[in-house]
């Protein structure tokens, strides 16, 4: 293993938020080491950035800003580490902060030329780790060929693919889910169907912010607006008011079954991409053991933060939709005030510096809150078992890394599982691959339905190291191809 | 039946290695976009079901696209760039 020099900061995630967080930090001097698991920095919504800004063609509007946020990866105290994968995390928690190092990062470098683990010491660290699809339970879910609709825009991005040749059904609910179905078509690729899974009624139940929303950040909406109306005009079905969702076939997806004003509609499906917004990514900050807070709007845990994103340890900041989720321009905002807030924490930046840069940033980030309630109304998350009814307990996955159903996690609190990590000890949910990251979310919601608690009193999986699943051999830095390597 | 196609063509190519067959890939692809093209639907089985192993996320938090590249297992092949040569073994055999 190797260890390296010291640094001021540690930011774990290159993506909109991470990178103005190391901007602002490096303005005052302050040595960063910036580490992404990625290829490539950009987060998921710069996927690709340097292909992705030199094309001219619908998605460039998104990578507005990309290209300047990423010209802090060569400012010469910024240290960018590239497929570096975290894998542990501790804090110490010394008196004196001013000089020592607080955080402990264990990490492994992916890079093809100098693989191996390593740990990084610094006095604070920037989580700007985003966003994950929040789960969509209902039969079939797992199949191969069902993905989230960030899957889609994923692979569009990284190799310039799009699903065409029929069997592409989107379903859900939220703007990504629009913004998806526009870019397929935007690109030649096709869409057979669109189920609308938004709730009846969310426009009215949304309408009082309406116009506040409008007038805090009209572009939002407008941009929203026009997606609907492409989507409507493109020719693709449009189904609502849909019950028992299903997705059907073995070796993958061949269908996709629901219920519909009293009919029963059996689509052929080959890909089905599912949204029901996106939710904070909290596998690192639930192993450093920080205060999360339940956001009932958002039902999803966020990390508790002051709104410079300083979180309950002193020592630890957050930044972007791994905060809370706000969108692309929300984050960046919030990591250069980040950034500041840990800049004047380190004594790099003096209490009227900080005053004056923040100010700003911090009404720019209140303007937007209108807008973002009214995104968040408009498009409440679907109530978990919206698709997993008790008849169809058997048939849905809660963890489809343990193949663990909902009939089986209402079983286990039935015989006495009071929180998410007795139902992990009595049914291994949790305890795949993924270490919980795609059935953490949903398990919180359902036990804390089942048992009759809050979602912040029922909490959620207990994280342990490693952060991701690590080779052995990686540990011993062995590396397999050193002899044959020229 | 849905199949991923490029939605233009690209400037250079390169080559990679996949279950034993030469295939072309982009520089920038990953592993998982290019098994996709191929029309891989899974890339390997559930070690608890057996049952296919299929991507979900494509982001790095789903573990659904799991494959061995340059000879290591349990790689996600969603985070793993391609580049000349990269041999990528599936436990999913696909005909050519």
């Amino acid at each position: 293993m190797t260890v390296e020099n010291p640094q001021d900061v540690i930011v774990v995630g290159a993506g909109p938020a991470g990178l103005a967080a190391a901007q602002s930090m490096a303005e005052t001097g302050l040595s960063v080491r910036l580490l992404d698991e990625q290829a490539w920095a950009g987060g998921q919504i710069w996927r690709n950035a340097a292909v992705m800004t030199n094309l001219q063609g619908p998605m460039a509007k998104s990578y507005d800003g990309a290209v300047d946020a990423m010209a802090v990866l060569s400012k010469p105290n910024i240290e960018y580490a590239a497929s570096a994968t975290v894998l542990d995390a501790s804090l110490a928690h010394l008196s004196d902060t001013s000089e020592k190092p607080q955080a402990r990062l264990t990490w492994l470098s992916g890079a093809r030329e100098n693989r191996g683990i390593r740990e990084t010491n610094a006095r604070a660290l920037v989580i700007a780790t985003g966003a994950m699809e929040r789960p969509v339970l209902f039969p079939g879910a797992t199949l191969p060929g069902v993905m989230g609709v960030g899957a889609v825009q994923s692979i569009l991005k990284q190799s310039g693919m799009v699903p065409t040749d029929g069997g592409v059904v989107l379903a859900g609910q939220g703007p990504l889910l629009l913004l998806t179905l526009e870019q397929i078509l935007d690109h030649g690729g096709t869409v057979d169907a669109v189920l609308d899974l938004g709730a009846q009624g969310a426009l009215a139940g949304a309408a009082p912010g309406v116009l506040r929303a409008l007038i805090s950040d009209p572009g939002l909406i407008a941009k929203g607006a026009s997606l609907l109306w492409r989507a409507r005009r493109s020719g693709v079905a449009w189904y609502r008011n849909i019950r028992a969702l299903r997705a059907m076939g073995d070796e993958c997806i061949r269908e996709v079954a629901f219920e519909t004003e009293g009919k029963t509609v059996l689509l052929p499906c080959t890909l089905l991409a599912v949204h029901d917004g996106v939710i904070p990514n909290t596998q690192l900050t639930r192993l450093l053991n920080l205060d999360h807070v339940w956001h009932e709007a958002q039902q999803a845990f966020a990390p508790h933060c002051a709104s410079s994103g300083q979180t309950s340890a002193s020592s630890v900041w957050v930044a972007g939709d791994g905060a809370g989720i706000a969108g692309a321009d929300v984050a960046r905002l919030r990591g250069s005030l980040a950034g500041l807030d840990v800049a004047r924490a380190l004594g790099s930046l003096d209490n009227s510096g900080f005053q004056t840069l923040a100010t700003p940033l911090k009404r720019q980030i209140a303007q937007r809150d209108p807008a973002r309630a009214f995104l968040d109304k408009l498009y409440a998350p679907l109530p978990v078992t919206a698709y997993a009814g008790a008849d169809v307990q058997d048939e849905t996955l809660v963890c489809r890394c343990e193949a663990v159903t909902l009939a089986q996690v209402h079983s286990a609190v039935g015989d006495g599982a009071t929180g998410p990590n007795r139902v992990k000890t009595f049914t291994r949910c949790g305890m795949g691959a993924c270490q919980g990251r795609m059935c953490g979310n949903a398990l919180t919601r359902i036990v804390a339905e089942a048992t009759g608690s809050a979602p912040q009193d029922a909490g959620a999986l207990r994280i342990r190291p490693p952060l991701k699943p690590t080779l052995i051999s990686d540990y011993l830095d062995i590396l397999p191809s050193e002899e044959t390597t020229p | 039946m849905t199949v991923w196609k490029h939605h233009e063509t690209a400037a250079k190519t390169l080559t990679i290695v996949v279950d034993g067959h030469q295939v072309e890939a982009r520089p920038g692809e990953t592993v998982a976009t290019v098994l996709l093209r191929l029309g891989y639907r899974s890339f390997g089985k559930s070690p608890v079901t057996g049952g296919p192993l299929a991507p979900a996320c494509l982001m790095g938090v789903c573990f659904g696209c799991l494959c061995s590249v340059d000879g290591r297992p349990g790689i996600q092949a969603c985070l793993e760039t391609v580049q000349d040569g990269t041999v990528v073994e599936t436990d999913v055999q696909v005909a050519p």
